[in-house]
């Protein structure tokens, strides 16, 4: 058995604050293998976010992290300073909720793809080139060269996701972490990014961290699942078991809750059953929103 | 439906934004909303969905078409204040974080909606609390879904506390706060509890005709059903009818008597829930179903949608 | 869930002391020992300005001691030219300076504040005849314009602070303008629109409580800005007349006798902490209200 591309292994995070420190992260821990989507799943402020901004480097300032992320015999957590970023990009592609924001609006997409492709790999500017056609052509963007030259605005949401996708991808990291990479878009557009995620773990082997709150999403792409909540895993699975016969009360209370997933709501007449008032509400105070950072 | 005049009806709307070219977000929409209906409007990001809403309440003017409330037009809003009479249509907006003034306490915004539906009742000579303008109290016929009690006690467990009816601390209980909480500020309550809190803000003012434009969709997963189902109950115990504004089909549906599928400025099928949801006749609908994925744990793919162009078809409309 | 959390919380906040509870309500900025100091310092001539004259050891008019005393044992910062004592002037003064300042600041607050929501609020032809107007005056150099008013006006305190309000409200004006703008856009706005208010409802329960905020953390960055200006009118001998102590006109005095060190200084130093205090307490009441994001 080959050790996986990433292994997150007793990861807990703590932000120092006036109060002590406030508890993120308790004892993370997730092996994302090789080929393979490993979902993580919850609400808002259950954490998830802040484990995938850790592996590269970016938890909150005034963290205190301990535990290990181990890639290829590295612990992640040891590298500091510029080295980190030869593993942001290099080794670790990232991308996020929303493309509108995550591209550089008043740069050409070419120049966003190639600069990256230079500064890691130190190749020249029409190797950077042609690796950056190769990189849109393999997402789906066509128009080659062409494409290269116009600017972010001039694409719809669900391209610009898959020119964020191609920039994470263009130096060939082992890890893909995608934050809640369809949430900005609409289903049917969603429906094709999350078939070219798939289809690129399946081509090319990647290792992907697929964090999302909608569960729907997670049955469609992702071959296993952990819930958290509270900065804590309570289940990790896989996806058919934690979908069709969970082993944790929260997982089932969050499928209760949904339409459509089994013990769900499946007609009107299960709504009847439900507190609307929401005993489930898992998140805390003021942090509803989806998008909360 | 047929024999009923509609509580408002929206006839043959267009709306065009300026721009360069001039966005045309609505081509000619028509639908009438009946007393005691929970309506599904359905469609994504830029079909015009949103825009209906603001049309409806005065807050965007048609460039042709008109909406009919109660048999007369509604006047855009202006600078000035909203006439009385179509204060009978209220919202509830999308954000969360921006549904509620963060710099007043929360009783004092349901308050609001308290006074507008005293000022309504005293202009008609009614007593407040008789139920929305121009209308008989509540027929109970319409509060068929509330579960088969009376609408209150329905709604609330903790009712039996009587605080008077008309009273923001009353209204939080019905939306499953306590009266307590009337004093705390907005920012004090998550983002599902916040939507609640407009809910009550709303529906205070007594209203026949309530619009949700997208009230769950920036909620967590497990809350949006809940907020949904609490809107449509009370909406529904009130004698008011609920159109409900989502991109969310797979929620939508639980709560809505009718569906309105939109694409491109354009109705492209309507009709009962579950003809549409079983039986969908629109190419563009039949993709939009499709493309839902279901939490079963299947590893379905969702289906990817073909080109625009092939959803240029004939609108679909299901008999009732 | 979220409730009970809450209800913690209620019980736990008596238990802690109240220096605690008032260092933690304080803004963060003022948490620092630089926006402490700054705090103590602006209260402190606030204390002034209320207690001044009461505790100056001489009336800060009578010409009782002998000229131009060092600072020392006589009078601990010297005297003027007069034989008048320099501490109590300066301790007299402070009403003078802070409190003209305060009004002044004030009084373009208010200006300002009403003509940004008219402008920002109702939008088109009003919008556009107050903001060109706000440019007029903005195209004017600040203290050039106030100059010529106060001139125009003859030389008073009064004409001084109505010089300078004609120059100092249109930043107000922009700030809430532009603030208002933004507010218009809000769902909570619109809600209230729908619940059948008024304009002038809308703007006074939705629109002003919102637009506080930022305009007074502008107001307590301008209030040095606005003892200079008042102090620099008055050095140029547009703003108060002798025998009235006031920082600027003091200063304005001391430059016919250079060598008399202390006549400058010590007023000087007064205008120049009042004017880093309160633009202290202003970056911090910025801070507090718009927190940067902090990340590593």
């Amino acid at each position: 058995m080959t050790a996986p591309a990433l292994r997150i292994e007793s990861l807990s995070l703590g932000i120092r604050g006036e109060d002590g420190l406030t508890p993120i992260l308790d004892q993370v821990s997730l092996d994302v293998g090789r080929g393979e989507v490993q979902g993580l799943a919850g609400e808002s402020g259950s954490g998830k976010t802040i484990t995938g901004l850790t592996v590269i480097g970016l938890e909150p300032a005034k963290s205190e992290v301990t535990g290990h992320i181990w890639m290829d015999g590295d612990d992640l957590l040891k590298i500091t300073g510029s080295a980190l970023n030869a593993v942001r990009g290099s080794r670790v592609g990232m991308v996020f909720q929303d493309p509108g924001t995550s591209l550089h609006p008043q740069l050409k997409v070419g120049a966003q793809l190639t600069d990256h492709v230079r500064y890691h790999l130190k190749v020249g500017k029409g190797e950077a080139l042609d690796r950056a056609a190769a990189a849109l052509d393999r997402v789906g963007v066509g128009g080659g060269r062409d494409t290269l030259s116009r600017y972010p605005h001039e694409f719809s949401g669900g391209q610009r996701q898959r020119i964020a996708i191609a920039i994470a991808l263009a130096c060939d990291p082992a890890v893909l972490i995608a934050d809640e990479p369809t949430t900005a878009l609409d289903v049917t557009v969603q429906a094709g990014v999350l078939a070219l995620i798939r289809s690129l773990v399946d081509s090319l082997g990647l290792a992907v961290l697929f964090i999302t709150h909608d569960l729907g999403v997670m049955s469609a792409v992702a071959d296993r699942v952990a819930i958290m909540r509270h900065g804590r895993i309570v289940e990790n699975g896989d996806r058919r078991q934690v979908f069709t016969a969970p082993a944790h009360a929260y997982t089932r209370e969050l499928l209760a809750s949904l339409p459509g997933a089994a013990g769900g709501l499946r007609s009107r007449e299960d709504l009847a059953r439900i507190d609307p008032f929401g005993a489930g509400e898992g998140s805390g105070e003021g942090q509803g929103e989806r998008s909360a950072p | 439906m047929s024999g009923r005049a509609p509580v408002i009806a929206a006839r043959d709307l267009e709306v065009t934004y300026p721009g360069h070219p001039p966005v045309h977000a609505v081509r000619g929409v028509s639908f009438e909303l009946f007393r005691g209906e929970v309506v599904g409007l359905v469609g994504e990001s830029g079909c015009g969905k949103s825009t209906i809403a603001k049309v409806l309440t005065g807050l965007v003017r048609p460039a042709a078409g008109e909406v009919e409330y109660h048999g007369r037009p509604v006047r855009p809003l202006g600078v000035g204040r909203r006439p009385l009479a179509q204060t009978g249509i209220q919202m509830v907006f999308q954000d969360p974080g921006s549904s509620l003034n963060p710099r007043r306490p929360v009783g004092a915004q349901i308050q609001d909606g308290l006074d507008l539906a005293a000022k309504r009742a005293r202009r008609s000579g009614r007593r407040s609390g008789a139920g929305p303008v121009g209308e008989p109290p509540a027929d109970p016929a319409n509060v068929r879904r509330v579960i088969g009690q009376p609408a209150d006690a329905a709604v609330s467990p903790t009712a039996a506390r009587l605080l008077p009816a008309g009273s923001p601390g009353r209204w939080l209980e019905r939306v499953g706060l306590e009266a307590a909480d009337q004093s705390r500020y907005p920012r004090s309550f998550s983002g599902g509890q916040r939507q609640r809190i407009a809910t009550a803000r709303a529906l205070a003012a007594e209203p026949d005709v309530l619009i949700g434009d997208e009230p769950i969709s920036a909620l967590d997963a497990s809350t949006q059903a809940k907020v949904a189902y609490l809107m449509s109950r009370l909406a529904l115990s009130q004698g008011a009818v609920l159109l409900f504004i989502s991109h969310d089909l797979s929620v939508v549906r639980l709560i809505a008597d009718r569906l309105l599928v939109m694409w491109a400025g354009r109705i492209v099928e309507s009709g009962p829930t579950e003809a549409v949801w079983s039986n969908p006749g629109h190419p563009y609908t039949k993709v939009l179903l499709g493309a839902i994925p279901a939490p079963d744990g299947a590893g379905r793919l969702p289906l990817v949608p073909p080109s625009a162009a092939a959803f240029d078809a004939p609108p679909v409309i299901h008999a009732p | 869930m979220t409730r009970v959390e809450t209800q913690d919380r209620r019980q736990q906040a008596p238990r802690r002391s109240l220096t605690r509870r008032l260092w933690r309500a304080a803004p963060p900025g003022l948490r620092q020992p630089l926006g402490l100091v700054a705090a103590l310092v602006a209260a402190a001539w606030l204390v002034i300005c209320l207690i001044g004259p009461v505790i100056a050891p001489h009336d800060p008019l009578a010409q009782e001691l002998p000229r131009f005393t060092p600072p020392g044992e006589i009078a601990f910062l010297g005297t003027d030219e007069l034989g008048r004592d320099l501490l109590s002037r300066i301790l007299a003064g402070a009403r003078v300076t802070i409190g003209l300042s305060l009004l002044l600041v004030c009084l373009s607050m208010l200006i300002g504040s009403v003509l940004g929501l008219l402008a920002g609020f109702f939008g088109r032809w009003v919008d556009e005849t107050i903001m060109r107007f706000t440019d007029l005056v903005l195209a004017f150099p600040t203290v050039i314009l106030a100059m010529v008013t106060a001139a125009a006006l003859g030389a008073s305190l009064f004409n001084a602070v109505l010089a300078a309000l004609v120059v100092s409200w249109p930043p107000y004006a922009r700030v809430v303008r532009s603030i208002v703008l933004g507010l218009r856009g809000n769902d909570f706005v619109f809600s209230g629109r729908l619940l059948g208010f008024s304009a002038a409802r809308s703007i006074r329960v939705d629109i002003l409580p919102n637009t506080l905020g930022p305009t007074l953390v502008l107001a307590s960055l301008d209030i040095g800005t606005a003892a200079l200006l008042l102090s620099g009118l008055s050095f140029l001998g547009l703003g108060a007349k002798p025998p009235t102590p006031e920082w600027g006109s003091m200063v304005s005095a001391a430059v016919s006798h250079f060598d008399k060190w202390w006549l400058g200084v010590f007023p000087g130093l007064a205008i120049l902490t009042v004017v880093m205090s309160f633009n202290f307490i202003g970056d911090a009441l910025r801070d507090a209200l718009d927190p940067g994001v902090e990340r590593r």
